[in-house]
């Protein structure tokens, strides 16, 4: 309860420590983590120098057998058991899998999260982001030598409130304490410091990844960065880019591969590294030599170009569409950037220049630039730098809405609303004796409901009966920082607040990440219960110290004497139960401390803001 | 009361108030400080959306006075106002799939839009000022019906201009 916070906004509780905080590229073909160190943005790398980790996982029957390069390594070997671009099925149904990934086995389940069939049981792609990002926390808390106090992690600007939570989900299931879900895009800009820039600046963001292509076009418009138009091909990446080249050789030498997997292997192989060296010199030698074949050739950069000029046509024909959408011409782009390995590539390179007819971004390595914006902004929200005046705001990037009679879309939160972000709408009952009303809670553009995402449905229960019309029900919609939606109810006439039954439509339930993390908690080897001890009686320590500095300052200003004396009885309560060894009670009292004093901190904040707005009516701007 | 609004007065004064109350500037406190800077930061957006739009901030100013615009049972309008909609309207409709003259005339007809749009919001401006309730009222609503035409007409531009 950081109370000491309201004066010096930014700054921990202890200002003068310095935080670990990462961020997280958590990316389809691979991941990557990054933080700050003595003011410089890096990459953290693995034991054996390696930056990039595969986002592969593979189990066997006692569990996860390995992630990253081994994983990928023994896909081809073991492909039923090796789970990849996890990243692609994140947030979505059971059926939207079948009707996309038909190829991905899915296990029989009752509950509403869909399972990968694996011989160590059904995963969920959240327990499997998990084990990418738990993989990354554990290289980042090596390398910098002790605990992370937060990470920001990076997600696609088109993700939608069911792909963000499953992203959130996954982070709090590796133990990770996310301080804001930023857009890739954003985080790219960010990287290159252009969110410090005075101007306003429409700014588009070129990801040719390893087997995504997006474009993303932003404005940062005094402060505020939102997302104009993404458009982009989930099928398109270098590795298309070596398929092109594989087939370039099997033209020229006549081989064939057949069902030669090992001999596949090897073309992809010998292809990307001529695509890597391609990159710096004129042309590459290839060859090719194993027990059965053998050749060799040379292939020049002009007949590089020409092999995957249809590609590159093709993320062209994307940006075009992208730029109509946003209802902007090429001129009014202020900034190309450029993210992933495969904008390496000079023609790439080249022809973005081309279309858009300005130098585009490329000092920072393209592979790395995302995870380097998100640790910049991740070593600002973690208290590091106090006096950073940075502050990123974001907008809602999909309408948020609710079914109407006849399948109809109402939209409540509007695309672009600047977030975090509250409405309220208010609804009543059709029935004489209603007590229960349904919600179905959907995000997207289109007017028919049947064309939106389906987010959740919601029942409200235990409405005072009435005659029908007379029940006003208050609704209220809470987007936070990170985008994710919370709806809470209250029936107007009566006060009673209806309570809000939540049936994510395609997430884990609250109750079953906490068992999640409970169950991977018994597998682990440390003293958990030791553990948990200790945080709550570092946050019993913290709060207590918090709000002996506020209620020192201005308790008289803000308590009744009976207030301050039932803050106080909370108070030592909690001191008791920290010097006891149940770390339950600890919590408990804590939150019983917490609801004592809302009230109070409540009134200091709004004080605040009556200090700011002194003096401020409308007719004050005249 | 006036609702006309010093816009690099509000910018300065929403980013005073987000740089204390974003959600960002707790994130390293707990749940319920969070939750309190939430719903701060959230009116703030609110205040902003609307003191930052003309039209927004009009139909606000007539509510502080208890005259709800956006819940309007009054049907009733201006004949010729509604004539000369029904004729951009038409004109909108009608203009050619593509080429010069379809620009030509559609440039002309958002010319037309915008400056009837400036002068609502001067009218609607000044009869708030002198305290002319019923008459800002009818003014906000023609405005509503203009910018109404003019996304339109914005969204015409864009599919000739593709």
């Amino acid at each position: 309860m950081a109370l000491l916070q309201i004066s010096e906004p930014g700054q921990s509780t202890a200002p003068h420590q310095h935080r670990l905080a990462v961020g997280i590229d958590l990316g389809t073909t691979n991941s990557l983590v990054a933080t700050v160190r003595s003011g410089q943005a890096k990459t953290l790398q693995d034991a054996t120098g390696q930056s990039m980790l595969p986002s592969v996982v593979c189990y066997d029957r006692s569990g996860v057998q390995s992630v990253g390069v081994e994983a990928r390594d023994q896909a081809a070997r073991n492909p039923h058991n090796t789970i990849s671009s996890v990243k692609r099925l994140i947030g979505l149904s059971e059926a939207e899998i079948a009707a996309d990934y038909p190829f991905v086995r899915l296990e029989p389940t009752e509950d509403s999260v869909p399972r990968i069939r694996t011989e160590a049981g059904g995963k969920t792609a959240i327990e499997v982001s998990a084990q990418i990002l738990s993989t990354l926390r554990d290289r980042a808390e090596q390398s910098l030598g002790g605990e992370l106090s937060g990470v920001v992690i990076t997600v696609p600007a088109y993700f939608d409130d069911s792909q963000r939570q499953a992203t959130k989900d996954a982070a709090q299931l590796a133990g990770l304490k996310v301080l804001r879900l930023i857009n890739e895009p954003t985080a790219a800009a960010i990287a290159y410091g252009i969110d410090r820039q005075d101007s306003d600046t429409t700014i588009a963001v070129y990801d040719l990844g390893g087997g995504t292509f997006d474009i993303s076009l932003l404005k940062l418009e005094r402060g505020v960065f939102q997302v104009l138009a993404t458009a982009g091909d989930t099928a398109l990446g270098g590795d298309d880019l070596d398929a092109a080249i594989v087939r370039w050789i099997l033209d020229r030498s006549g081989l064939a591969v057949d069902d030669d997997a090992g001999l596949q292997r090897l073309l992809l192989d010998v292809a990307r590294e001529a695509k890597h060296q391609l990159s710096h010199s004129a042309s590459a030698p290839i060859s090719i030599e194993s027990d059965a074949v053998s050749w060799s050739g040379e292939l020049s950069r002009e007949q590089f170009d020409i092999l995957i000029t249809p590609l590159v046509e093709r993320t062209l024909h994307a940006c075009k569409g992208a730029l109509q959408d946003a209802a902007l011409s090429t001129a009014e782009i202020d900034e190309v950037v450029m993210v992933g390995g495969s904008t390496r590539v000079p023609m790439v390179r080249d022809k973005i220049s081309e279309y858009f007819g300005r130098e585009v971004l490329t000092s920072i390595d393209p592979d790395e630039v995302v995870a380097i914006g998100a640790a910049l902004q991740a070593d600002i929200l973690v208290g590091n730098k106090p006096d950073s005046d940075l502050l990123l705001l974001d907008v809602v990037p999909l309408s948020l809405g609710i079914e109407t009679m006849g399948g109809l879309t109402e939209h409540i939160i509007p695309r672009n609303t600047t977030i975090p972000a509250a409405r309220a709408q208010e609804f009543t009952t059709y029935k004489d004796g209603q007590t229960a009303m349904a919600l179905h809670v959907v995000q997207g553009e289109r007017d028919l409901v049947q064309d939106c995402r389906s987010l959740g449905r919601f029942e409200l229960r235990g409405i005072p009966p009435m005659v029908a019309g007379q029940a006003r029900i208050q609704v209220t919609f809470q987007v936070d920082a990170d985008g994710l939606l919370t709806v809470g109810a209250i029936e107007q006439t009566s006060g009673v607040a209806a309570e809000v039954h939540i049936k994510p439509s395609y997430g884990l339930s609250d109750g079953e990440i906490e068992s999640m993390i409970r169950d991977s908690m018994t597998h682990a080897e440390v003293d958990v219960q030791q553990r948990m001890l200790q945080e709550q009686r570092v946050e019993a320590d913290r709060t207590i110290e918090a709000l002996d500095a506020a209620m020192q300052k201005d308790a008289e200003q803000f308590l009744s004497g009976d207030e301050k004396a039932l803050i106080l009885s909370a108070r030592d309560q909690l001191l008791v139960a920290r010097d006891g060894a149940d770390s339950e009670h600890i919590k408990q009292s804590l939150r019983a401390l917490e609801s004592a004093s809302h009230e109070y901190v409540a009134r200091r904040m709004n004080a605040t803001v009556g200090d700011l707005m002194r003096g401020t009516t409308i007719g004050h701007y005249e | 009361m006036s609702c006309k609004v010093d816009q690099a007065a509000l910018r300065s004064k929403y980013m005073t108030l987000q740089r204390q109350f974003h959600p960002d500037r707790f994130a390293a406190a707990d749940d319920q400080h969070r939750r309190v800077a939430a719903q701060i930061a959230a009116r703030v957006n609110e205040a902003n959306q609307t003191l930052s739009n003309p039209l927004k901030c009009a139909e606000y100013c007539l509510l502080l006075v208890g005259v709800d615009v956006g819940n309007e049972s009054d049907t009733t309008m201006d004949p010729a106002f509604l004539m000369e909609q029904m004729e951009w309207r038409e004109s909108l409709e009608e203009l050619p799939a593509s080429g010069d003259n379809a620009a030509a005339e559609l440039a002309s007809l958002r010319t037309r839009i915008r400056s009837a749009i400036e002068v609502v919001a001067e009218e609607t401006a000044t009869r708030l000022d002198s305290g002319e309730h019923d008459a800002a009222r009818e003014l906000v609503r023609k405005w509503q019906f203009l910018v109404k035409i003019d996304k339109e007409a914005q969204s015409v531009f864009v599919r000739l201009d593709s």
